[in-house]
């Protein structure tokens, strides 16, 4: 059987040519051909779609070559691969350039980092100090990476963002978020106050600093003002949110502490009006505290304690509970209140 | 009894028989193929690609015939179902250059060079060589924008298989594309060859008219209704010719400046 198309002669029974793969069994292929319709829509759809494929490639001519121009002239700009040297400056932001001879890209990266810090200092609270340490982390980032622009520039696109993604989640996991840390444990640490009645010292939204463990000793004496921990506790008519609460301590350790109608007395004396608690003197009960050693008396007056007067025996439930939170643990006192930050209107020392 | 030798073998006879048939069969085929190049060569590509139908009914195997059907199919400008058409063909006639021709001529009629210059190189590679494929070559050329398109179709032209309607071919792919001068030199090449050819006088006459010669289009459309009176085509071009204000003019001009 000879094959139509290359005319070998191939074995009876074969339904392909052994030569060109061409088909020798064709009494059953269909010689209609298909036929367009009125409108020739495949025809002119493929037109159409070919054209715009042109379209795209005459576009796309100019800039290929143009790009491989750019490419190539940068191979010839940054010749250097990625020195250890450089890389070990960088981990100071712009010190990667400073010191390896891109002094104005290094000045530009300290400055916009230097900028960035200072920022977050300037508006501190906890939202603002992360955007701009977000963004002095970018600065830092790009420091780094600019130290591998050789390698990165011939690299996809995809690949380069990839590769910054990674560089700047390294150095915030390991390098900002610690440093940050470190910082508010040991200098100072800002602190919003969301959930406390506004009184003429403090009001809801004020932000404040807390003493680093550098500037105190966890000794404290009458009149601090200091952040607490509260714990969750209520009962029939009184509840108390846990939380971090500031208010000023009213007795130490060895004090005995006696609130009546009256007054509050600490040892017999009452309590001058500078030692008051920061929202005044609101509980009037007959309580007693006789403080034990690492036991402070600090009386929650910021907090919103919820007391239903309707509820049976809620008055009684309030002073026990009063005399619950009141006592407060040494290891419970966070730190002391510095100095308050936010709003810049009221910007002052707590006292 | 009958029925035990119904099944038996008389090779005499039944050769005798097969040959007539093939014999009627081979008559058959080449009447259509030559009823269906006729046809073309009058213009009329519905009816040739009937006949080239009627021809791959009594012979599959006959690859002109299914060239003959794409070429028809590209000149009713139904190229996507020529592509299609010329892809089937090429399944079943792996590897054969001139159905590679045809169908990088339908690929480049939907506007996509590239694909059609891949096809044309395998074409060229192909075993064999037939002016079919300096003419598809000549329109990939054309179709991508470069020069070297008339050597191609000079080549198509010298070709030792090539006939005189080799140049009305080349003139309506030039014609196609719009370079109406080289489609008229072409023309005028088929016609020198074969001057009673009807369908030649109209593809110049129609060159004619694309470059605004308004007075010798009419001419040539004039001699192709000597040679074929009544040509519904002919007179509708004639007719065309003869009302073509000096805006379509001036903007047929503007048009093939490019």
């Amino acid at each position: 059987m000879q094959c139509p198309a290359c005319q070998f002669e191939n074995l009876p029974g074969l339904t392909e040519c052994a030569r060109c793969g061409s088909s020798l069994v064709l009494d059953t292929v269909s010689v209609e051909p298909p036929r367009a319709g009125r409108l020739h829509l495949a025809t002119n759809v493929s037109r159409v779609r070919g054209r715009m494929g042109l379209a795209v490639a005459s576009i796309a001519a100019p800039i290929s070559p143009m790009t491989n121009r750019v490419l190539s002239w940068l191979r010839v700009q940054i010749p250097a691969p990625v020195s250890g040297r450089a890389l070990a400056w960088s981990l100071l932001p712009g010190f990667g350039q400073l010191m390896c001879g891109r002094r104005r890209l290094g000045q530009i990266l300290l400055g916009v980092w230097c900028l960035c810090v200072l920022l977050a200092m300037i508006f501190v609270s906890p939202g603002w100090s992360w955007f701009f340490l977000g963004l002095a982390v970018s600065a830092h980032a790009t420091g780094i990476l600019a130290v591998f622009a050789t390698q990165l520039v011939f690299e996809r696109i995809l690949s380069r963002l990839l590769f910054g993604l990674v560089i700047y989640v390294v150095l915030m996991l390991v390098v900002y978020v610690p440093t940050t840390d470190l910082l508010a444990t040991t200098i100072a640490r800002p602190v919003q106050l969301n959930d406390i009645i506004s009184t003429p010292a403090l009001q809801r939204g004020d932000v404040i600093l807390l003493t680093g463990s550098l500037f105190h000793d966890n000794q404290y004496k009458r009149g601090d003002v200091v952040a607490y921990l509260i714990p969750n506790v209520g009962g029939n008519g009184v509840v108390v949110n846990a939380g971090l609460s500031v208010d000023r301590i009213i007795g130490v350790p060895g004090d005995t502490v006696v609130i009546n109608a009256d007054a509050i007395l600490v040892n017999g004396t009452p309590l001058p009006a500078n030692q008051l608690p920061l929202g005044g003197r609101l509980y009037r009960a007959d309580l007693t505290w006789q403080l034990g050693p690492d036991e402070y008396c600090i009386l929650p007056s910021l907090l919103a304690l919820h007391i239903n007067p309707t509820a049976r025996g809620a008055s009684n439930m309030a002073r026990d509970l009063l005399r619950d939170v009141g006592c407060v643990r040494l290891n419970e006192i966070q730190a002391p209140a510095w100095i308050r930050v936010r709003p810049w209107s009221r910007f002052g020392r707590l006292e | 009894m009958t029925g035990r030798f119904s099944n038996l073998e008389f090779e005499h006879g039944r050769e005798q028989t097969q040959d007539a048939l093939g014999q009627q069969q081979d008559e058959l085929v080449t009447d259509f193929l030559a009823r269906a190049t006729a046809a073309y060569h009058l213009g009329e590509f519905e009816e040739a690609l009937r006949f080239y139908t009627r021809a791959l009914k009594e012979d599959r195997q006959l690859i002109p015939a299914w060239i003959g059907q794409v070429q028809m199919l590209i000149e009713l400008d139904e190229c996507h179902e020529a592509r299609v058409w010329a892809q089937r063909a090429e399944e079943l006639f792996r590897g054969h250059g001139d159905l590679l021709a045809v169908q990088a001529q339908a690929i480049a009629r939907l506007n996509d060079p590239k694909s059609a210059l891949a096809l044309s190189d395998a074409a060229m590679q192909a075993a064999g060589d037939m002016p079919l494929r300096w003419t598809a070559r000549g329109e990939v050329m054309l179709a991508r924008g470069v020069r070297y398109a008339a050597e191609c179709f000079d080549n198509a032209l010298n070709h030792p298989a090539a006939t005189w309607f080799e140049g009305v071919v080349i003139a309506r792919v030039c014609q196609y594309y719009s370079r109406a001068t080289l489609a008229l030199r072409y023309a005028q090449i088929a016609l020198r060859e074969m001057s009673t050819a009807p369908f030649a006088w109209l593809v110049a006459g129609e060159c004619e008219a694309a470059l605004g010669s308004l007075a010798s289009a009419r001419t040539n459309f004039d001699h192709a209704l000597e040679l074929r009176p009544n040509w519904p085509l002919a007179i509708a071009a004639r007719q065309q010719a003869e009302h073509s204000g000096i805006w379509r003019r001036l903007f047929r001009r503007l048009r093939l400046r490019r």
